[in-house]
């Protein structure tokens, strides 16, 4: 996936692979500039118009690839089988709607054979789902909090019961309190309607509480991918992963000093050669500036460098769902 | 982040070039104020004045492009030095208004509270009578002259800049590098001339060029009146009010002040537009 | 530490009228800061905590109470003195992009408190001192001709403490200067800080929302809620017993990044954040408290002390330790 702009291509997503089972909850992690909104909109289908481009690659959804569908046919998907929810809940919101017309109408567009009595009763449980009185429905968005504001933008993401819900930092902008709730929530509702995630975070807490399973991005590429188990106990990470893990102050050890990771993200006008993190990489030899690194894995924990101590594993898979 | 982009004004440029009208516009303009600065070498200034009436009336001919007027006055020598009139008297008035009216939103906007209130109030009261009545009255009370025309052009428009201004400086009012500059100790007219008010250029640049061409329109509007521009200097409003009288035989005389005023009006008001789209960094793709 | 602290603000409050009614954002706030020292404030957004950073350094007016530099009032202080005391205390700020006159270059900015302050007699030890400054904060000395667009949010964050050195401050308010960059950056920014420390001996008021980042820089901190101190605390002791239940919930609410079961996520508080405009008396917290009994809401909570130097504002110990303030 590339960003054509009047100054330079940037390649935001270089040959990202997951798949994301049913039910399941996968958290990208990355830093800003990653690419990791970059892979959400592609999935959407909701990048900018004529500037930003999927050059290669298939989006399978429930085994069809939507990479090549139409707008109309789209349309259909967004909403009902993928939904999207966005960092800032305060303008993810139609300020002069009242927020129960704004749930509707997501059951209007989709579940057309609905009665004005049935929707109504829908909107009613929803509210109460995501914890909000039903009789509030009646209010505007600006009399809401923000992190109730964020609970209604998940309730209409979540109206039609789609199969994936993508969630690019839907706590980032709350208080922690506040995003204890909302993460909770959004647990809660996993279970309930078997909804998977993929949760879009810089914030290895937020992961290791929601996730099950977790892909690192780096330069738009998944530098590490395997269940939360793996990425927080397992034997071996990717020298990124260590570095980040090394730049969180640790809340239960005194450290004097914290470790950050040397440098700066690479510029992505430019396609690396090789490894993209050899540049700031503490263990980098020659070859991985020359080089692609290669897949290793073990049971599933997958880390893309050339010096992990995990066997060779083959590399060869499309993005996929369900 | 080390490759350096293109500058903020090349970025700029490029996009204002792009908006192909707003940059014939520009020609055009470019060609008009050339004409007007070098009118004595291009024309004998003998020519604006000089009546003769034997040449009367005149239809267009080689000798003069556009006719002559109701004096026997060459109509194109007196074109071109009415761009010289009015783009003089506009660019001054225009510039007198952005002073005056820039200076005055820039404290109201800083300053908030009671300030804002006394000077938006006053500002909104000027803006409340149309700008042409209120330059007529002024003319009428001060005496119809060249520099009294200035002034009550400065008065008209004054109002329009303190507006723009203010609603500019408010968002950058609050940021956090004006506070950082509070911070160590920087006087108010330091924090008002080098930290906020190089970041409103944009829109006053583009307020400054929509200006003009109302400007041009009003002067030519009470020259028309009798108002502005007096006889015998030459001036597009007047000019058509002069050809006025004579429309019905000899049209030709009210083309060339009128061509005169709807192209300029329009070249500033393409270059004011394409340099809004240009300045707007949330247009940058 | 018996020497007079560096800043000390004794009762300050804070208030602005909205049409809602009088907002207490900064009410009746005394702490001490000693050179060399960070008192990390944490509270959620809307707590007051930005507002004390600029009341503490007068950018905002304070509705009422004192703040002693080394003992002496500057609240009171006239033009020409408050000149003087601009350079003894400066400010960071959150929000790398804003914070940087977007006309200005790198050197353009972090020359203009040294004018502004007459520092450098002349160009030349001007373009030393800049040199220096950009060398002490980590910034290659190419950059001294680039614009802040040009430049990420570490290096632009590196520029804002470039300025706020200029002057050579005695004491810096921090306000929430590493939570808008990733966690990578983040962290190159708090060496930067805590080495600045050591070598200049600043003070700093550490205003943040992470309570990862405040135990990792902080001496002592102090929880803010709506306006009001709840507990203030040497920074191991906090985190350790935290005694008020809104410090608790906030411990409790953290995210830890560890799959292991006892970091999993538990009790999460209800309720939301209010906003502090014509408080009742009494612990603003009562409302989502899970001990809350009436006695929270009938009158003003004082600070006690329940351990050296552990102060909470909490019903549940009152009884327990001497009062203060």
């Amino acid at each position: 996936m590339e960003y054509r702009t009047d100054d330079a291509t940037v390649y935001a997503v270089n040959g990202v692979s997951f798949n994301v089972g049913k039910g399941e909850s996968l958290g990208l992690i990355g830093e800003t500039g990653a690419g990791k909104t970059s892979i959400a909109l592609s999935i959407m289908r909701l990048l900018p118009d004529r500037i930003g481009v999927i050059t290669g690659g298939k989006i399978l959804l429930d085994g069809t690839d939507i990479t090549a569908a139409g707008e109309s046919a789209m349309c259909d998907i967004r909403g009902e089988k993928v939904s999207m929810i966005f960092q800032d809940p305060m303008t993810s919101l139609n300020p002069v709607m009242e927020v129960g017309d704004q749930i509707e109408e997501v059951l209007l567009l989709h579940r057309p054979e609905m009665t004005v009595e049935q929707r109504r009763k829908k909107t009613d449980e929803i509210l109460e789902m995501i914890g909000i009185p039903a009789e509030r429905k009646h209010e505007y968005p600006h009399q809401f909090s923000g992190g109730m504001k964020q609970r209604i933008v998940i309730a209409i993401a979540l109206a039609c019961e789609p199969m994936l819900l993508l969630a690019d930092e839907p706590t980032t902008a709350l208080d922690v309190t506040i995003q204890a709730q909302v993460l909770e929530m959004m647990n809660g509702l996993k279970e309930k309607l078997g909804t998977s995630i993929v949760l879009i975070t810089h914030d290895f807490g937020v992961v290791a509480q929601t996730c099950d399973r977790v892909a690192v991005i780096y330069a738009g590429e998944v530098v590490e991918i395997g269940t939360a188990y793996d990425l927080f106990e397992g034997e071996d990470h990717h020298p990124y992963t260590q570095g980040l893990f090394g730049s969180i102050p640790n809340m239960n050890v005194d450290e004097e000093r914290l470790h950050p990771i040397e440098g700066l993200m690479p510029d992505p006008t430019i396609l690396a050669k090789g490894c993209s993190f050899a540049d700031r990489c503490p263990y980098a030899q020659e070859v991985c500036f020359r080089e692609k690194p290669h897949c290793r894995e073990k049971n599933g924990h997958r880390v893309f460098c050339r010096f992990s101590k995990y066997p060779e594993a083959d590399r060869e898979e499309d993005v996929e769902y369900e | 982040m080390e490759k350096k982009g293109r500058s903020q004004s090349g970025a700029i440029w490029f996009r204002f070039q792009k908006n192909k009208l707003a940059l014939i516009s520009l020609v055009i303009l470019g060609a008009i104020v050339l004409a007007a600065l070098f009118a004595n070498v291009l024309i004998d200034p003998e020519l604006v004045t000089t009546t003769n009436s034997s040449l009367r009336l005149q239809t267009p001919s080689a000798e003069h492009w556009f006719g002559t007027d109701l004096y026997g006055r060459d109509v194109l020598a007196r074109i071109v030095y009415g761009a010289r009139v009015s783009l003089t008297v506009s660019v001054t008035a225009v510039f007198g208004a952005l002073i005056v009216g820039g200076l005055l939103g820039a404290v109201a906007a800083y300053f908030g509270g009671h300030v804002e209130n006394i000077i938006m109030r006053i500002m909104d009261i000027f803006m409340a009578i149309p700008s042409l009545v209120m330059a007529i009255a002024v003319v009428a009370a001060l005496g119809a002259s060249t520099v009294n025309l200035v002034v009550a052009l400065i008065v008209a428009r004054a109002p329009q800049f303190a507006r723009v201004v203010r609603s500019a400086i408010l968002p950058i009012r609050d940021l956090e590098y004006v506070e950082a500059a509070t911070a160590c100790g920087t006087s108010h007219r330091r924090i008002i001339l080098r930290h906020i008010l190089p970041n409103v250029l944009g829109p006053i640049i583009v307020q400054t060029t929509l200006q003009m061409g109302h400007c041009i329109i009003q002067i030519a509007g009470l020259s028309f009146v009798g108002l502005g521009i007096q006889p015998p200097t030459p001036e597009w409003g007047s000019m058509l009010s002069e050809a006025r009288e004579y429309m019905r035989r000899y049209s030709f005389l009210v083309v060339p002040p009128g061509l005169a005023i709807m192209i300029t009006v329009f070249c500033f008001n393409r270059i004011g537009d394409g340099l809004r789209d240009a300045l707007d960094p949330k247009l940058k793709n | 530490m018996s020497e007079t602290p560096l800043i000390e603000t004794r009762h300050l409050k804070k208030f602005f009228s909205t049409p809602k009614g009088l907002l207490h954002a900064v009410d009746d706030i005394s702490l001490s800061i000693f050179p060399g020292q960070t008192l990390g404030v944490v509270g959620e957004s809307g707590c007051g905590k930005s507002t004390l950073g600029r009341v503490m350094i007068r950018l905002l007016p304070a509705t009422g109470g004192e703040v002693l530099y080394r003992g002496e009032n500057f609240l009171a202080y006239n033009g020409r003195r408050m000149k003087e005391m601009r350079k003894k205390v400066q400010i960071i700020f959150q929000d790398p992009y804003a914070s940087l006159n977007p006309r200005m270059t790198v050197s353009e900015i972090i020359a203009e408190p040294l004018k502004v302050c007459r520092i450098c007699p002349d160009k030349e030890s001007m373009q030393k001192k800049i040199r220096e400054l950009m060398d002490t904060v980590g910034l290659a000395p190419r950059l001294a001709n680039t614009y802040p667009h040009e430049l990420d949010g570490g290096r632009r964050q590196r520029i804002g403490i470039a300025r706020a050195l200029a002057v050579s401050p005695e004491f810096i308010v921090c306000d929430e200067p590493v939570s808008a960059l990733d966690v990578s950056i983040q962290a190159q920014i708090l060496n930067l800080l805590m080495d600045l420390q050591d070598s200049y001996k600043i003070a700093y008021l550490f205003i943040t929302h992470d309570l990862s980042v405040v135990r990792h820089i902080s001496d002592e901190i102090m929880v803010m809620y709506l306006g009001q101190c709840v507990e203030k605390a040497p920074s191991q002791e906090l985190f350790r017993n935290p005694a008020h239940p809104y410090t608790e919930a906030l411990l409790s609410a953290i995210p830890i990044p560890s799959v292991r079961p006892e970091d999993k996520m538990k009790n999460v508080i209800r309720g939301e954040l209010s906003s502090p405009i014509n408080p009742k008396p009494g612990c603003r917290f009562a409302a989502r408290c899970p001990y809350a009994t009436s006695a929270c809401t009938q009158q003003a909570i004082p600070l006690t002390e329940i351990a050296p130097n552990h102060m909470v504002a909490c019903t549940k110990y009152q009884d327990k330790g001497e009062h203060h303030g």
